[in-house]
């Protein structure tokens, strides 16, 4: 089976690896901005889609279907965000007669209609949080606004993935907020639509992993604990969640296979959850697609999901029966952002000038990244994932601490230092933080004693000396920049 | 000999650098050496006892941002003949004041402690970093002028020195 990838980045080069073990022939598309990228040069074949933008290039249905044709894939992977969620690329790719990997059009239609999936999850007997499923508008606000508590919060309907969510404290504020709500909501998805949902206050967040074959056969594969985010957005996650006792993640799992069973589910999917610090949960949204966070499962499982997707659009048939999924040991991720710290996080750009990859037992680095990366704005700024597994919790922190510590990307700034700090902090140690927990979370400063400023201060003006004593020597020369170099390094090594 | 000001966070260092190489951090010689690694900025700092890998990239003329341990931190370097301006006029008036609003954590002097230059003399704790303040010359201490837990306005007075 030819595949083509229709996404980048390191979940791009995720779906072309398994390609490869299965000896799948494999199609790579890309942007101008990407025409040098890693999935580019791994890929059997590539396909260039169009401009930089993403509305012109990966959000293209048009022409990655006709990428699709002209290298004559016989299925489509969307990996996450871009078309992933997409119902109407997902009937595109069927009407062109080629395999969606993924699940069928309807399910994805039902799913990305948040409303609609509350409905079809609360008559499949999950827990759902208390509200009308009905969208709100301003005839219907009083109404609506009379049966919420605060503070509630606003959410878009064909939303998800956390973005666009709106917290009101008051109905005032409430009222205030939804037309801008709406607007953000059209501008984002493409849908005004908003409904209310209640705030489930100090919630975890918990996700299960589903997996079925769309003939009636769903098997779930643990769950995962995403609680660990910024702005709405995971930073860590890990399988399985701590402290849960054995009937709540068997709630969990019967809750999701529930969900599975009533969509008749097909490929992978995410049932999300909200955890109340009393224990109860409920369900928030299905994701339709592979999740940025599957490696964890893939560690505690030791099952490639991606292998199980391909092989059932290949041969239609799942490889895996409840029991052969067996939870073993613990994995943690952490998402390495090209984000600079200092300035609150914001997405830098740039270019990774030098890069070391860290490696040893139970360590896996997922990343499409490469010295001479360049870093633009276009696209999100994860830039790697590293994950750890080990046999207990404490030890996959450690070792993940031990890998982020190895890992060396030069040029931009990075979150590293950040997710060290989160790693290190007691709640999350002990395994306490809810959704919460990073609102508050302060880096610690960098400490004045710190010996490491004493080291940074002797190399920069180690390097401000030679780069002078450089300039000097070579002022007279025709060819400056070999003098330069070598002076340079003669300088450097000077009392090596 | 070259002498360089580097600030680092709120620290500055004076680092003097030897025509044969040798380096002094604020007045003590430390054993240093920088080996690049390759061409793509990545530099072993050796140490007496340890190797340690940095990768460094220029910002303009003056800054530069070491990448170590996955921390990403910009060094301010200045070159200057001699010391800091905020560090000669301390040395002149012999005056070591607060660089900036703060409670003293401790003070580790003495009235009439010798002291030498680069000597802690005080720390200071500020916006929840801690920080020493150095003594910016050799001497003695002619006053101490505040004490632990007070609080202290940017450029009081902590402790009069006098030089040699």
């Amino acid at each position: 089976m030819k595949v083509l990838v229709a996404n980048r980045g390191e979940i791009a080069l995720r779906v072309l690896r398994t390609c490869r073990e299965l000896g799948f022939p494999s199609v790579a598309v890309y942007s101008d901005a990407d025409c040098d990228s890693l999935p580019v040069r791994y890929a059997d074949e590539s396909v260039y889609l169009g401009p930089t933008a993403a509305a012109e290039s990966y959000l293209n249905i048009s022409a990655v279907i006709e990428a699709a044709r002209k290298s004559g894939a016989q299925a489509i992977h969307p990996g996450y965000g871009f078309l992933s969620e997409n119902e109407d690329f997902a009937r595109a790719v069927e009407e062109a007669g080629m395999i969606f990997i993924g699940p069928r059009p309807e399910t994805i239609a039902m799913t990305g209609d948040k409303l609609a999936a509350k409905r079809i999850a609360r008559e499949a007997g999950l827990p759902v949080l208390p509200g009308k499923d009905v969208p709100i508008d301003e005839i219907l606000v009083d109404e609506l606004a009379n049966e919420v508590t605060f503070p509630v919060l606003i959410k878009a309907v064909a939303g998800g993935g956390g973005r666009g969510i709106r917290l009101a404290s008051t109905k005032e504020e409430m009222i205030q907020m939804m037309e801008a709500a709406r607007q953000e909501a059209q501008a984002a998805f493409g849908n005004d639509t908003i409904y209310l949902e209640p705030l489930v206050q100090n919630a975890r967040h918990i996700e299960v992993q589903i997996l079925g074959d769309g003939c009636g056969h769903v098997l779930y594969l643990g769950e995962r604990e995403c609680s660990i985010q910024r702005r709405r957005q995971k930073l860590i996650e890990e399988a399985p969640a701590p402290g849960l006792s054995l009937s709540l993640r068997h709630h969990l799992y019967d809750a999701a296979l529930k969900l599975a069973e009533a969509l008749n589910y097909r490929s992978l999917g995410t049932v999300e959850f909200l955890l109340d610090p009393h224990g109860h949960f409920y369900f928030i949204e299905v994701n339709p697609r592979i999740q940025v966070e599957h490696p964890v499962t893939e560690m505690v499982t030791g099952i490639d999901l991606v292998k199980a997707q391909l092989l059932l659009a290949a041969e239609g048939k799942l490889y895996y029966s409840q029991d052969q999924v067996q939870l073993r040991g613990w994995a943690i991720e952490a998402r390495v952002l090209a984000e600079d710290p200092d300035q609150n996080f914001m997405p830098v750009t740039g270019e990774i000038s030098h890069l070391r990859e860290p490696g040893g037992p139970g360590i896996r680095v997922d990343s499409a990244m490469y010295p001479g990366m360049p870093i633009t704005v276009n696209y999100d700024s994860l830039i790697a994932k590293v994950i750890a597994w080990d046999e207990d919790r404490p030890s996959a922190i450690r070792r993940l601490q031990r890998a982020l510590g190895e890992l060396q990307i030069g040029g931009v700034p990075t979150d590293i230092q950040f997710l060290l700090e989160v790693l290190k902090s007691e709640s999350f140690q002990v395994g306490r933080a809810d959704t919460t927990y990073l609102e508050g979370f302060q880096m610690s400063p960098q400490p004045n004693e710190d010996p490491l400023s004493q080291e940074v201060a002797i190399v920069a003006a180690l390097f401000a000396h030679n780069r002078e004593r450089a300039r000097t020597l070579t002022a007279q020369s025709s060819n400056v920049n070999l003098w330069r170099a070598a002076a340079w390094r003669e300088q450097m090594r000077g009392n090596g | 000999m070259a002498t360089y000001r580097v600030n680092v966070g709120n620290r500055e260092f004076v680092v003097d650098v030897t025509d044969d190489q040798k380096i002094m951090v604020d007045g003590k010689q430390v054993q240093a050496s920088l080996t690049p690694i390759n061409e793509a900025g990545l530099f072993l700092l050796r140490e007496e006892n340890r190797a340690r890998e940095m990768h460094v990239k220029p910002q303009g003329n003056s800054a530069y941002a070491v990448m170590v341990n996955g921390r990403h931190v910009v060094a301010q370097v200045e070159k200057g003949n001699g010391k800091s301006r905020r560090r000669s006029e301390q040395a002149n008036s012999g005056a070591l004041t607060a660089p900036m609003p703060g409670m003293v954590v401790n003070v580790l002097v003495q009235e009439g402690q010798r002291v030498d230059c680069g000597d802690p003399l005080v720390v200071l704790e500020s916006m929840k970093m801690q920080m020493q303040l150095r003594s910016p010359l050799a001497g003695h201490v002619k006053r101490v002028a505040v004490q632990s837990r007070a609080q202290v306005e940017k450029g009081a007075l902590l402790v009069q020195l006098a030089g040699e």
